[in-house]
């Protein structure tokens, strides 16, 4: 069986962690919207990629 | 042994935590920018073209000097000039040309995609199969990173790492990306594992830039060589029928090139891989 959740206090530093988590939570909301039909496909695909780049900044170009 | 274990500790605390200070951050963009964007490899015949074809522009004053027409320090100022006019024309150039514009359209690809796995419910794959149906998850999910991190197949692994039964010790490797000869289905001690530790700290998504910020204190869980630098942990939770979320363990990647899942990659991943995430946690339910 596996472990039963057991969270510890988020520190607020964990700022990118947070964020990750997020961005996926939305990801995922996005896509069961457009699984239940309310927003069609070329709407789900233009807020998804608006939001893998929302927090994108200059450095992260630079990357690349 | 204490003191390193304990150095450890403070390790992947401050990890966790992310707690470093201004400088440190200024030298992970700094490393970010030279591990992602310098050519780890060096061709000469490029760089030569390059200089060639900027030369040639610049020559017609060095043929005049030939002739007589003009005096070495007209031709000398004219060349250089005419030089570095065609460098900033060929600037312009890459600047102006166009974007290529296939973000939206992979983002329709990830739609469609998940289109097609709620088309296929979990129920549906045959227990047999399910083994099979993680590998290719497992695979898919390689495949995108792969493509974020800009890495050659082979440098990045992706791994799907459990917890043995209930326990909170003992984790497992039993499935790992299709292609990957690492090892699988040993138990190990997890406590000297990064991962581990993400899970039980919130169970965020995690990055590790450069693994030798650990310095040794590190071991392979498989008992292998470590040859990946940077990792990238996403955990698992799964709904339970009593409507809680059980932690089942994560899923790693693991990459040979240090900072590869810096900058946007990380929230691109885990916007891009959420359906299969999700599949993934269906599958793991259902096998129990």
């Amino acid at each position: 069986m596996p472990i039963a959740l057991e969270r510890r206090p988020l520190e607020q530093k964990n700022d990118y962690a947070k964020e990750m988590k997020a961005l996926g939570d939305e990801a995922a909301e996005i896509l069961k919207l457009h699984d239940s039909g309310q927003i069609d496909g070329e709407e789900a695909a233009k807020r998804l990629y608006e939001l893998k780049n929302r927090h994108r900044t200059f450095l992260d170009r630079l990357v690349g | 042994m204490h003191g390193g274990h304990d150095k450890f500790q403070s390790q992947v605390r401050a990890w966790l935590d992310d707690d470093y200070g201004r400088l440190q951050r200024w030298q992970r963009a700094a490393a970010g920018v030279f591990y992602n964007r310098f050519p780890r490899s060096f061709r000469a015949l490029p760089i030569f073209h390059w200089f060639g074809r900027n030369a040639l522009a610049a020559s017609a004053p060095i043929v005049a000097l030939f002739y007589g027409t003009i005096g070495q320090v007209t031709a000398f100022w004219a060349a250089g000039g005419l030089f570095f006019a065609n460098v900033a024309v060929w600037v312009l150039g890459v600047l102006s040309e166009k974007k290529k514009g296939n973000g939206e359209a992979e983002a329709e690809a990830l739609v469609r995609f998940g289109d097609l796995l709620s088309a296929f419910k979990v129920g549906a794959v045959a227990k047999a199969n399910r083994d099979r149906a993680i590998g290719a998850c497992l695979g898919i999910l390689e495949i995108h990173a792969r493509r974020i991190t800009k890495t050659k197949k082979g440098e990045l692994s992706v791994s799907l790492v459990q917890y043995v039964g209930s326990s909170t010790t003992k984790m497992t490797i039993k499935y790992r990306n299709p292609g990957n000869l690492r090892s699988v289905g040993r138990e190990f001690d997890c406590s000297a594992l990064l991962g581990h530790h993400a899970c039980q700290a919130g169970a965020l998504p995690r990055v590790v830039h450069n693994l030798s910020q650990f310095g040794k204190n590190l071991t392979s869980p498989t008992q292998s060589t470590i040859d990946y630098k940077s990792m990238l942990f996403i955990p698992l939770e799964v709904a339970t029928s009593g409507g809680g979320a059980r932690l089942k363990g994560f899923v790693s990647f693991d990459c040979q090139r240090p900072y590869a899942f810096y900058g946007n990659r990380n929230r691109e991943i885990a916007v891009t891989c959420r359906p299969v995430i999700d599949h993934l946690k269906d599958l793991l339910r259902e096998n129990g």
